[in-house]
């Protein structure tokens, strides 16, 4: 699947807005590609237009090297001509009909023989342990089944593509954790190229092959979720992706992957973006986790610094702290059983690996 | 080369179902209001009817409506009629429904759907009713009294401006009571008990939060009511004729009915009725918009709290009951009289002897009678089928789709509302007159009428329910593979039916009793019952008449429940996803 150069706009109420502002990207066949966002980011707008429920002002979408659409070209096919299926956030279960004419509604559009229908539709059922539940209606079911039903009703047809609209956003934590899995897991085993839109995180982290980050109608960022987590290559993906420090630094000297920064707290050595000569204004993101603290002094004294903690919150599986150093104020991550005091004067180390630095603009 | 195949494919693009669609409705709903309108406004600015030769442009018929000495009488009439019937429905539909939501007054489950009843009862009938009670030689009521009190005289005159004012006043309040339920039902509590916490009693309360948040409502409703009796027919035609007290309705329907017919005169009266009534409609819309925007509207969840009126309750129950029983007790029970003696009498024991069923065998022997019910129920079936239909498909339009063109559509669909009954009757006789479209004096412009008529009221319920109807719904159809014209099949209109059936229901019932369009269109063969009941009160025949009538009755009764049991039953299953 690509999508290039995809533009939205929306009338305003003074000038048209663009919702998706020159939106490229590939999915390799047989993965997950998620679009991770704020609400209002356009990542499902752009999902939309993949569908065929908006219509793009510019740009192209290609599907299994067929192209779906073209503002060069004036093509635009219409979305049940498409060969895709989706999941809704609302899941969209047809209320009227049982589990089974659900499903089957594809199959009975393509005018497929009585015994195709059946087979099909019980082996899409099959698939997402639905079996037996053929003959209840839509408002039987749980928010879970209701799910699977989506589901099913939108691999049934064996598409292309399969488009996610944040499917999981309407479940509780507990049942939104077993459907991540199980929808990768399914995913895996049909080899199916999919399209995958949410607002979560973690949830994004979980199931993609591949993270765009988006922002405002723009992709901030691309890459596989650790290089996302790890690296990520602007300030917004930093704040957006897991919780983060920033301080900003100046580039005193470069040593191959590392190099020395002097920042608000003092010298600080991290990782370094290519292309960062000495002299250069950078920001500096360290993740909460990477960091240590320490009632004495440690013997090794790298990135080490003297601080002081102001707050702790108990949070269960851990404890937030907010500590001072100098004039910055820094979040850490600690286990739940470390026993600091507020007020307490401590030790701070940054991981010099796990963190990193990009061009301040 | 790639430009023209671009222009070729974007024009093979807007010729699609849905355009066609489009298209298709806004020249229906146009043929249905906008030529009425148009032939109308013409037709009353000339000198002859309209395909008369040598006809030209004149404003002489407005003169003659306006210079004429029944003018100023007329309006007068008009409004201290409307203004009448307007308060008295007022007080007593808001009264019963701060009774039925409010308070904890015994026996208020059983006021409800009384309150409801005069809905049913065509207006024809109620009227006659009425006359039956009140009239000052015949009425039951003022005998009883005279006999009871030994007066000399009739305490009550039916015809009269009060008289007339009270007929119409209790048939038309259960449409007050139906809205200001609504709006007591749906008033956030919250809003009351914050105030209750801020140290107000429960009188300031009433006066400093309650009232004014109760203000839209209270206007809305008493606009509306105004609407509705200006336009009325009914009452005018079977009171007010007699008593000589003429109103723009029956005044419209004398001159379409002198011979020869003034057609300029009921043009230019029409015209001046539909200023009016579109007034009213403008300001009722102004209104509820405004209402929107009070947001003590959020629909849902509150359970109100009940007043606890202490012993004053059973006062309350009792005056309910004893108004019940006088404003529908007694009109249904000398219909029902009415229907089993040879000839009208009063009640009395000597007249027990003759009660019979022959009214009844009468009715169905009678050839018109016959012919009025097929006619009726032919006209019932298809004006409501084919209504729901078409407004299904424009409220579609111009809820879900983004096409161009459908705020219009919306506005034309409405302007029906505004047009009083008996003004419709005069448009269509323009049209039909002229046109070369041969149903004038059939069955067929009847139809055409009722489905005008009954338009918005359709486009009001199929809104409400498509607005309902989670737009993901439809696009998860598209994305298996459906077309537009499929999913609506297979997937709108099933999820539409509750609403479609309580739409039905309601253009059925209306339509069964529709008098004031008919009036005017009807010809020897496409009678239908509401004018049967007519001409057999000019006839004379009460006995006959209230047989029909209370078989009519008994038909609504039936669509009624049919409806309530549709409607429960298809109302379980959740039409929202």
């Amino acid at each position: 699947m690509e999508i290039a150069n995809l533009v939205k706009r929306f009338e305003g109420e003074k000038e048209a807005v663009k919702a998706v502002d020159g939106v490229s990207f590939s999915v390799p066949q047989g993965k997950i590609f998620t679009l991770l966002g704020p609400s209002g980011c356009g990542k499902s707008t752009t999902l939309r237009c993949v569908a065929g429920l908006e219509k793009p002002d510019e740009g192209e979408i290609i599907i299994g090297g067929k192209t779906i659409y073209s503002s060069k070209y004036g093509v635009f096919i219409p979305p049940h001509k498409r060969d895709i299926g989706m999941v809704f956030q609302s899941y969209a279960i047809w209320p009227h009909m049982t589990v089974f004419d659900n499903v089957a509604y594809p199959l009975k559009i393509k005018k497929m023989s009585r015994e195709q229908i059946r087979s099909k539709t019980e082996n899409a059922l099959n698939t997402v342990g639905l079996q037996g539940l053929e003959d209840r209606l839509a408002s039987q079911l749980s928010g879970g089944q209701q799910q699977r039903v989506a589901l099913a009703r939108a691999l049934v047809k064996e598409p292309e593509v399969l488009l996610l609209d944040e499917p999981l956003s309407n479940l509780d934590a507990q049942l939104r954790k077993q459907m991540r899995t199980e929808i990768k897991e399914l995913q895996r085993r049909l080899n199916i190229t999919t399209l995958f839109v949410t607002h979560d995180q973690i949830e994004a982290i979980a199931i993609s092959d591949f993270i765009a980050v988006m922002h405002e109608g723009r992709i901030m960022d691309v890459g596989a979720p650790r290089e996302i987590y790890d690296r990520p290559g602007t300030r917004f993906t930093a704040d957006f992706i897991g919780q983060t420090n920033v301080m900003r630094g100046k580039t005193i000297a470069t040593e191959g992957e590392l190099a020395k920064f002097a920042c608000t707290i003092g010298e600080l050595s991290c990782s370094l973006p290519s292309g960062v000569v000495a002299g250069e204004d950078v920001l500096i993101f360290v993740r909460p986790e990477n960091v240590k603290v320490f009632k004495d002094k440690p013997t090794n004294q790298e990135n080490t610094f003297e601080g002081e903690i102001k707050t702790v919150t108990f949070l269960g599986e851990y404890a937030d702290c907010q500590l001072r150093i100098g004039e910055e104020s820094l979040w850490v991550r600690m286990h739940p059983r470390s026993a600091f005091r507020e007020q307490e004067k401590v030790y701070v180390q940054i991981d010099s690996d796990a963190s990193f630095s990009i061009p301040a603009k | 080369m790639e430009s023209r195949l671009a222009k070729l494919s974007k024009l093979g693009e807007k010729i699609n179902t849905q355009n066609i669609i489009l298209v298709g409705c806004i020249l229906i709903v146009s043929y249905l209001v906008l030529i009425p309108l148009g032939m109308l406004l013409i037709g009353s600015i000339r000198s002859a009817p309209i395909g008369e030769p040598g006809a030209h442009f004149t404003f002489k018929n407005y003169l003659e409506a306006y210079l004429s000495p029944r003018f100023l009488p007329l309006m007068a009439n008009s409004f201290v009629y409307a203004l009448g019937s307007c308060v008295l429905t007022f007080t007593l539909g808001t009264s019963l429904a701060w009774v039925y939501e409010r308070t904890n007054t015994p026996f208020k489950k059983i006021f409800g759907v009384a309150a409801l009843i005069p809905f049913i009862v065509p207006g024809i009938l109620s009227t006659i009713s009425w006359i039956l009670l009140l009239s000052p030689k015949i009425g039951l009521i003022n005998i009883v009294t005279m006999k009871a009190l030994n007066l000399e005289q009739a305490p009550f005159n039916i015809y009269s401006l009060y008289g007339m004012i009270w007929a119409e006043g209790i048939h038309l309040y259960p449409l007050v009571f139906l809205m200001m339920s609504a709006s007591f039902r749906s008033m956030d509590m919250a809003l009351e008990e914050s105030s209750t916490m801020s140290g107000a009693g429960i009188f300031g309360t009433f006066c400093r939060v309650t009232l004014p948040l109760m203000r839209p409502a209270f206007f809305s409703a008493m606009l509306i009511m105004f609407i509705r009796a200006i336009e009325a027919f009914e009452v005018p035609a079977l009171i007010g004729l007699p008593a000589g007290i003429e109103v723009w309705t029956s005044e419209i329907y004398l001159a379409i009915h002198e011979y020869p017919s003034n057609f300029g005169l009921a043009g230019s009266l029409a015209v001046t009725l539909l200023v009016f009534s579109s007034l009213g409609v403008y300001f009722y819309r102004k209104a509820t918009s405004k209402e929107q925007r009070f947001a003590t509207v959020s629909g849902k969840g509150f359970r109100p709290r009940l007043i606890d009126l202490g012993n004053f309750k059973y006062v309350v129950s009792g005056l309910c009951i004893i108004f019940f029983l006088i404003t529908i007790g007694l009109p249904i029970f000398i219909l029902l009289w009415s229907s089993f003696v040879p000839f009208y009498e009063v009640p009395s024991l000597a007249a027990m002897a003759t009660l019979s069923l022959k009214n009844y065998v009468f009715v169905f022997n009678f050839p018109t009678t016959m012919t009025a019910f097929r006619n009726s129920i032919f006209l019932m079936l298809t004006t409501a089928t084919l209504t729901m239909l078409l407004t299904s498909v424009i409220a579609w339009i111009t809820v879900k789709s983004k096409m161009k063109g459908r705020g219009i559509l919306d506005t034309l669909s409405f302007i029906p509302i505004a047009f009083p009954g008996i003004v419709l009757g005069v448009s269509l006789l323009y049209v039909y007159l002229y046109l070369p479209i041969p149903i004038y004096g059939t069955i067929w412009i009847l139809l055409v009428a009722y489905m005008t008529k009954y338009m918005p009221y359709g486009i009001r319920t199929t809104t409400a329910s498509i607005i309902q109807i989670h737009k993901e719904l439809e696009e998860a159809s598209a994305l298996s593979g459906a077309t537009w014209a499929y999913t609506f099949r297979k997937i709108t209109l099933p999820l539409l039916i509750p609403g479609f059936m309580a739409g039905w229901v309601y253009i059925a019932m209306v339509s069964l009793r529709e008098l004031s369009t008919s009036i005017l269109l009807y010809a020897s063969g496409s009678e239908v019952l509401s004018i049967v009941v007519f001409d057999l009160w000019e006839g004379g025949q009460y006995p006959t008449l209230c047989a029909l009538g209370i078989m009519m009755i008994g038909l609504l009764i039936l669509l009624a429940l049919v409806a309530n049991k549709v409607g429960a039953k298809i109302g379980i299953k959740r039409i929202t996803s």
